[in-house]
């Protein structure tokens, strides 16, 4: 509940401060609202710590391999940061950039999540062989 | 990591701006654009260290 107000707080007085600012000056309208993404992100990243370590428990008690679990937190924490990247360059009227950005997000995941595809692949070829 | 950082994003352009105002009236626009930029400069640095102290707790939180 407490984060949910200090959040809000930050959103509504960053979100007027960046319209304000964007009548008057352009630049610094774009940095308060890139200031304002980067406070309230730090903010639901200290939320994420928390839901992360619960992930591992969990896994750890389900008997997953840890490595499954790792790769696919890596591959949201890639996601975060790229789309992160990319949002701001959209704000800021860069189109071409985010979408590269985006893009090499996805290949970084894609490269991380193909030896356990591979490894699936395996899987699949020893059962089709035991048949 | 408080609001306060919005705000003194917000004062800088504000101060930023009159200053501009002030100099191009003046009929100094190379120095107008000079206090543009050095504003900009100040609030980027800020910017990029808030931006590193996130991405540094998203990769420890990650394990990137």
């Amino acid at each position: 509940m407490n984060e949910a107000l200090k959040i809000a707080a930050y959103a509504i007085s960053g979100g007027i401060l960046t319209v304000f600012l964007s009548s008057c000056k352009k630049e610094y309208a774009f940095l308060s609202a890139a200031i304002t993404c980067v406070l309230i992100m730090s903010e639901a990243v200290c939320i994420l710590e928390d839901i992360v370590s619960q992930m591992y428990e969990l896994s750890r008690r389900a008997n997953i391999r840890l490595d499954y679990i790792t790769l696919i937190l890596r591959a949201v924490g890639i996601a975060y940061i790229t789309e992160f990247a990319c949002e701001l360059l959209k704000d800021a009227g860069a189109g071409a950039i985010a979408k590269k950005a985006e893009l090499a997000g996805k290949i970084i995941i894609l490269n991380m999540a193909l030896p356990i595809i591979g490894e699936l692949m395996e899987v699949c070829i020893n059962a089709i062989k035991g048949i | 990591m408080n609001v306060d950082l919005i705000f003194q994003v917000a004062g800088v352009g504000i101060v930023v701006a009159v200053i501009n105002q002030l100099l191009a009236r003046a009929g100094r626009d190379e120095q107008a654009l000079l206090v543009t930029i050095a504003g900009l400069v100040a609030v980027l640095f800020m910017l990029t260290e808030q931006i590193s102290d996130l991405f540094d707790s998203i990769k420890q939180i990650f394990g990137l």
